[in-house]
């Protein structure tokens, strides 16, 4: 639907080169339809055509500009001069300022891989220096303090076991006797001469050694036997 | 191109006649271009040697990223817009460099551009036009319709937006069809600007 307050819009720019082409096309076509359209874009690119022609008419003559490089080489050789004259009345120090102030100030164009793989290059490296320094660093010895102290540690008591004997009342009378003697060992000869005498062998732990080796016999029964 | 990059190569070596000889060859088109801008014949000679003395102080500073035209075409803009902004001081106090008074274009020679009434005609009616607007829009025209340079590119160079470089170029449009006589009497001008400056 042509709209003719916008292809006006549109005029200029596509008098000006402004359009893509395929939009220009378009707009071309909707012109051909618009008489009003068609005159106003007709009149727009006249006018500037008609600038352009005056613009480049108003040029100056050949003599002009004979005239014209001579005095823009006046100029410039006496601009020539003053630049070496310049050169010559500034010091020494001034001079050194100026070429490190140009130098800090210059710069080379670099290609963005280039520049890219320098950066990468350089940030690894350093990466791996501060790495590699970390480690080296000497870390600080603790100094070993040497104490001695004396810990009560609780033992597990040892278990007694309690063995009840049952003896015959007559054995147990000797015994009772015997057994005040049986700490000392003289005594407990006497308690086993008095045993022999009464006709009955005696009882005595003389010449008992606790093994420290303990050897177990299994004997193998049928208890139906 | 080559001979070009190896001119100016010496003109940053410090060779002054190798920095004449590119001047030389791009003079007259800085030269028209600040001509239309300023409209005045002396103000236009001393914008452009304006131009080139920066230039030749800042040959140094190319660095071959664009065409040697396009580097010289911003110091002119930006030449153009210092111009702008101090105009009565900066061109009153500035020393003449060249006494060549019998060089420049008197009336005879001005005569002689415009050879016929219909170009004069048409040649005062857009030079007039070109009056009308602001010296911003003047510049954004000049560079739209004499550089070829696109919106976008004005916009960079003036430091504004593509919306203002729109505006501004519609308004110098609107204002050169005032001045050529609209639609009607447009057709007449521009056929005796078409046949007449031309051949």
């Amino acid at each position: 639907m042509h709209n003719c307050k916008r292809t006006k819009n549109a005029l200029i720019d596509l008098a000006c080169g402004e359009i893509a082409d395929a939009q220009a096309r378009e707009l071309m076509a909707e012109l051909n339809d618009c008489a009003t359209c068609h005159a106003e874009h007709a009149a727009i690119t006249k006018a500037l055509r008609a600038s352009s022609q005056a613009l480049q008419s108003a040029a100056p003559t050949e003599e002009f500009w004979q005239g014209y490089h001579r005095r823009l080489e006046a100029t410039l050789h006496n601009a020539h001069k003053d630049r070496l004259s310049d050169v010559e009345h500034t010091p020494i120090s001034s001079r050194f300022r100026g070429a490190l102030s140009a130098i800090t100030r210059s710069s080379v164009p670099v290609p963005v891989p280039a520049a890219l793989a320098v950066l990468v290059l350089f940030s690894v490296l350093s990466f791996a220096l501060l790495s590699r320094g970390q480690s080296n660093v000497a870390r600080p010895v603790p100094r070993v303090i040497v104490e001695t102290r004396t810990v009560q540690v609780p033992v597990i008591q040892e278990k007694v076991i309690t063995q009840v004997v049952y003896v015959e009342k007559k054995i147990r009378r000797n015994r009772t006797v015997g057994s005040q003697d049986y700490a000392n060992p003289n005594t407990a000869n006497v308690a086993a001469s008095r045993s022999v005498a009464n006709g009955k062998k005696p009882f005595s732990l003389v010449g008992f050694k606790p093994t420290e080796q303990v050897n177990l016999t299994i004997i193998k029964g049928n208890d139906e036997k | 191109m080559s001979s070009e990059n190896e001119l100016i190569r010496l003109a940053q070596a410090g060779d002054r006649d190798a920095f004449c000889l590119l001047a030389e060859a791009y003079e007259r088109r800085i030269y028209s271009l600040a001509f239309h801008y300023c409209r005045d014949q002396q103000d236009a000679e001393d914008l452009s040697q304006e131009v080139w003395l920066k230039a030749y102080s800042a040959v140094s500073s190319f660095r071959f990223e664009s065409s040697f035209y396009t580097w010289l075409r911003k110091i002119a803009i930006n030449c153009f817009l210092n111009y702008r902004r101090g105009r009565a001081s900066h061109f009153q106090s500035r020393d003449r460099v060249a006494d060549a008074g019998e060089d420049r274009p008197n009336d005879q020679t001005l005569d002689s551009w415009e050879t016929s009434l219909h170009n004069q005609l048409v040649i005062e009616r857009v030079m007039q036009a070109l009056s009308d607007v602001t010296p911003q829009q003047r510049l954004v025209f000049l560079l739209k319709h004499q550089e070829g340079l696109t919106y976008e590119e004005i916009s960079k160079s003036l430091g504004c937006s593509v919306g203002t470089v729109k505006k501004s170029v519609a308004r110098t449009i609107a204002k050169l069809r005032d001045r050529l006589g609209a639609n009607e009497q447009a057709e007449s001008y521009i056929s005796c600007a078409a046949t007449g400056i031309l051949n």
